[in-house]
């Protein structure tokens, strides 16, 4: 077996990680955006 | 960028922990147990979605509790989108504890008590989702699901807490009938377990903050003054 079938499987769990990371922040933003502009409207 | 920086930084962090937990939960050296062998690396991946869901579900409970002393509504939110992040995490659990189970033993369930523990307290939990849809004027359904969630919770402590350690003889790891036990837990795999356990709950948290400002927005949607 060798190790870089390992290496692999942590570049792919990685990967996978850090979009889901990208996203949440994306979604995050976007949401906090929505709050603002909400607050802002009841003021 | 600054000022993101300066209101994010733990979000970063969490994610941070959870790429060392990936990286290095592969890498380290680990201990030769017969049966388990490598899988013994889900430690990382499976058992830390455990302790995620019981952390969320706590946060939850304390909410609840605060809900009821002071009768803020905003706790009453953050009591449930807690636990709609730790149903995620405690489904993530049995899915991958499923999954681990049906290659080492070559089934997905046994009759178990920590299994069927985590299942119950799961199906609770779910039953608290449940009843919140029952009812329908907010202050009422905020005080009766506080008081069932203080209930759910004392019966996650009996069911994950107390009954799996009065059985004998479990084929679940740190149980009696399998080659690994928590205090063996290896120093290395402590490393990485630990940071692993931090960085879950603090994207459990940033999670439920999340979802509780859209439960915020769909409020004031649906409620146009």
């Amino acid at each position: 077996m060798e190790e870089s079938k390992l290496f692999v499987v942590i570049t792919v769990l990685s990967t996978v990680l850090i979009g889901l990371a990208v996203y949440l922040f994306w979604l995050d933003r976007r949401v906090t955006k929505m709050e603002k502009e909400i607050n802002n409207n009841k003021n | 960028m600054n000022e993101f920086f300066k209101n994010n930084w733990w979000k970063l962090l969490g994610v941070a922990l959870i790429l060392y937990s990936i990286i290095a939960g592969f890498l380290i050296h680990i201990p030769e147990l017969p049966i388990i062998r490598e899988s013994i690396r889900n430690l990382f991946f499976h058992v830390v979605m455990w302790f995620s869901m019981m952390v969320m579900f706590g946060t939850s409970l304390a909410r609840s509790l605060r809900y009821l002393s002071t009768f803020d509504i905003k706790h009453d939110v953050y009591a449930i989108q807690s636990v709609n992040v730790g149903l995620f995490f405690g489904i993530m659990g049995i899915t991958t504890g499923m999954e681990w189970a049906n290659f080492t033993w070559g089934t997905p369930w046994t009759n178990d008590p920590q299994l069927n523990g985590a299942a119950i307290t799961i199906l609770a939990y779910f039953a608290y989702v449940v009843l919140r849809r029952s009812i329908d004027e907010e202050n009422k359904r905020a005080r009766i699901a506080a008081v069932y969630n203080v209930f759910a919770f004392v019966m996650l402590i009996v069911f994950i807490g107390i009954l799996p350690r009065l059985a004998q003889g479990s084929l679940h790891p740190g149980k009696g009938g399998s080659p690994m036990t928590v205090t063996n837990l290896d120093f290395t795999m402590r490393l990485v377990f630990y940071p692993a356990i931090a960085g879950w709950i603090i994207v459990g948290y940033w999670l439920t903050g999340i979802r509780v400002k859209m439960a915020n927005i769909r409020q004031h949607l649906d409620n146009p003054e």
